[in-house]
């Protein structure tokens, strides 16, 4: 009977501790168990492919706009009146395409200049040494330019009309067909419109001139900051004191696109992907222990709750030394700006600062706890979205085109890692990397 | 999220209804799994095996007891599954072993508690434990456990005894229990209330 009892009891013992014990699984069992029931709702991998089909597309449509916009208008208008001009040097020969645009002069005037043959000068400029006229109504209302050096000079008055007799002299069969006044002043007349299409055209163009598109890279070394937040169970030095933090490697790559502002300032906006890490060390126990984290009540928003999560791992005393890693993964926008501080023929120092909305899409973060003695799991503790800042001084070479960069820089991160919710952590990113990065401008 | 709310929304494979149920359960469950597992990935594995079956399943609950008690039943199965996949219950020891089981002062945890327990049930070997955690803790009868398992009943019987006696041994050398034979105290119990 007392070996019953005594049974009894010591299996209700078994029961009763094993039934109290609990265990808290990691966050990925539970997206794991996510990607298992739903695998056609996978995350973030669908977010990223959607995201990045997107910034090719955009990237694409940029490349692009330029070409698809003519093509367009070939199409779209058959009757398209050809504006050709002829050297007789080796520069290539340029053609204006009349398609349709929103100038009603040109369409009020209903007159096509279909021919021009120039000859360049020994001053490199044109001039005007034949030009025949049809009786072609133009149709369209824009002009497609392709050689914006040659347009400028046509839109000046004086080179398209060869008002020095010397030039027509040296061409005896422009000077015959220069002899109808009255086609000589119905091209003045409409010079106008001419000079309207190619500013408007040459204006367009220098937009699209002035746009960059730039790829780049940073390996970076990663240190995090750490400080007691607003409430703590510690008390004397400030954690980061006590704690033994390491920095570790870190990754940043973008591209962005860039505009001149000015012959020395550029405006920039891009996307961006950043892995940040850094280390802990700590020591392993055999058995867990209950560390407390202090957050905000989400439904207050004033008190405070005390969480309790079981750690393996102590800051200061264990059985084993072990190096936690935390890491973060990143997506930002930046925006920013960047500025020509010294230039020689292809080299050029600049200077630069961005930024950077961020969006934290995933990571791993252990967090020392609010009595500063253990590291609890709390990658669902991960701020969302973040706010960092870049600063960056480089050096460019210009090369067939492409304009290679490379430079230190310093990415520094405005908010804790950690949610707003818990206020005994307050823990910062700061990278520190050499960027490599190339742009080329956009046709 | 009530109970019933999580359930119907599960029967509907409402994500976050789901989620709601994991969450619920899962500190429990992995806490099962782990006295079955040999460490705590393989308990995160079947944790997460298990509720995919609790998932796919859920439309077989009739409401006839607890729902948590309905989804320990999944968990425990879908554990005693994995390991007869895996073939651990090749590995047994003689009853011998438990006496030159490893206590070391430094192995002796300060503080009582059930994780202490659970740890000890976890230094036995695979057949052991697994006989023990399916008799004492979650109820089968021998019979029960000798189908689960592909044993003979009597196999079940004599596996529990010696577990049972092994794992004594290994709470008195751990100072959880005290005087085992002639008192129905253990340090555990007080220590806890």
């Amino acid at each position: 009977m007392e070996r019953k009892l005594y049974t009894d009891s010591f299996e209700r013992m078994l029961k009763e501790k094993s039934d109290e014990f609990r265990m808290y699984p990691s966050k990925n069992t539970w997206h794991s168990l996510y990607n298992n029931l739903y695998p056609g709702k996978r995350w973030p991998s669908n977010v990223m492919s959607l995201f990045c089909l997107s910034v090719l597309l955009v990237v694409g449509y940029l490349n692009n706009s330029g070409i698809s916009i003519k093509q367009m208008n070939n199409k779209g208008n058959s009757s398209n009146q050809s504006f050709a001009i002829h050297t007789s040097n080796s520069v290539p020969s340029t053609t204006l395409n009349f398609s349709d645009a929103d100038n009603k002069n040109l369409v009020s005037n209903n007159v096509s200049y279909n021919h021009v043959d120039t000859k360049q000068t020994e001053n490199g400029l044109i001039s005007l040494t034949h030009f025949s006229q049809k009786s072609t109504t133009v149709a369209s209302e824009d002009i497609t330019i392709n050689d914006h050096d040659l347009i400028q000079l046509v839109t000046d008055k004086t080179d398209i009309v060869p008002k020095d007799d010397n030039t027509a002299k040296n061409n005896v069969a422009s000077e015959k067909q220069l002899k109808n006044s009255e086609k000589r002043n119905e091209f003045l007349q409409n010079e106008n419109i001419l000079r309207a299409y190619t500013i408007g055209s040459v204006q367009a163009k220098r937009w699209t001139d002035k746009l960059t598109l730039q790829v780049y890279a940073s390996p970076s070394i990663v240190y995090g900051s750490l400080s007691s937040g607003k409430t703590s169970f510690a008390s004397g030095d400030d954690a980061n004191n006590q704690f033994n933090e390491n920095p570790s490697l870190g990754l940043e790559a973008g591209t962005a696109m860039q505009y001149a502002l000015s012959g020395f300032l550029k405006l920039k906006a891009g996307v961006q992907f950043n892995y940040a890490s850094y280390n802990l060390e700590a020591y392993q126990n055999d058995h867990p222990a209950m560390a407390s984290l202090i957050s905000t009540d989400p439904t207050t928003g004033s008190a405070y709750n005390i969480t309790s999560r079981a750690s393996l791992y102590s800051m200061n005393d264990g059985n084993l030394p072990v190096t936690l890693h935390n890491e973060t993964y990143q997506l930002s926008l930046p925006v920013g700006l960047e500025l020509k501080l010294l230039k020689n023929h292809n080299l050029q120092w600049n200077a630069g600062a961005t930024i950077q909305p961020t969006f934290i899409a995933g990571g791993n973060a252990y967090m020392l706890s609010s009595d500063n003695r253990n590291y609890v799991d709390a990658s669902s503790a991960l701020n969302r979205w973040n706010l960092n800042a870049g600063f960056e001084t480089f050096i460019t070479y210009k090369v067939n085109g492409l304009v290679w960069q490379l430079g230190p820089q310093i990415r520094y991160q405005f908010l804790s890692i950690y949610g707003k919710g818990y206020t005994g952590v307050d823990e910062r990113l700061a990278n520190y990397g050499v960027k490599i990065g190339i742009s080329k401008a956009i046709h | 999220m009530t109970e019933e709310l999580m359930l119907a929304g599960c029967l509907k494979n409402n994500a976050s209804s789901q989620e709601a149920l994991y969450h619920r359960f899962s500190p429990r469950m992995l806490g099962v799994c782990y006295r079955f597992a040999k460490n705590r990935e393989d308990a995160e594995d079947m944790l997460q095996e298990g509720f995919i079956k609790v998932f796919s399943q859920i439309h077989q609950y009739r409401n006839e007891g607890a729902l948590e008690g309905w989804v320990r039943r999944i968990v425990v199965h879908t554990c005693i599954n994995i390991l007869k996949k895996n073939k651990k219950f090749s590995d047994s020891v003689d009853i011998s072993f438990a006496n030159s089981m490893p206590a070391t002062e430094e192995n002796i945890p300060s503080i009582v508690q059930a994780k202490q327990v659970v740890e000890c049930i976890r230094m036995l070997p695979i057949g052991y434990r697994t006989v023990l955690n399916l008799y004492a803790i979650e109820g089968f009868s021998h019979r029960e456990i000798s189908e689960m398992l592909d044993i003979e009943e009597s196999t079940s019987r004599s596996q529990y005894t010696r577990a049972k006696t092994m794992l004594e041994d290994i709470l008195i050398k751990k100072k959880i229990l005290v005087t085992p034979r002639h008192s129905l105290a253990y340090a555990a119990m007080t220590a806890s209330k």
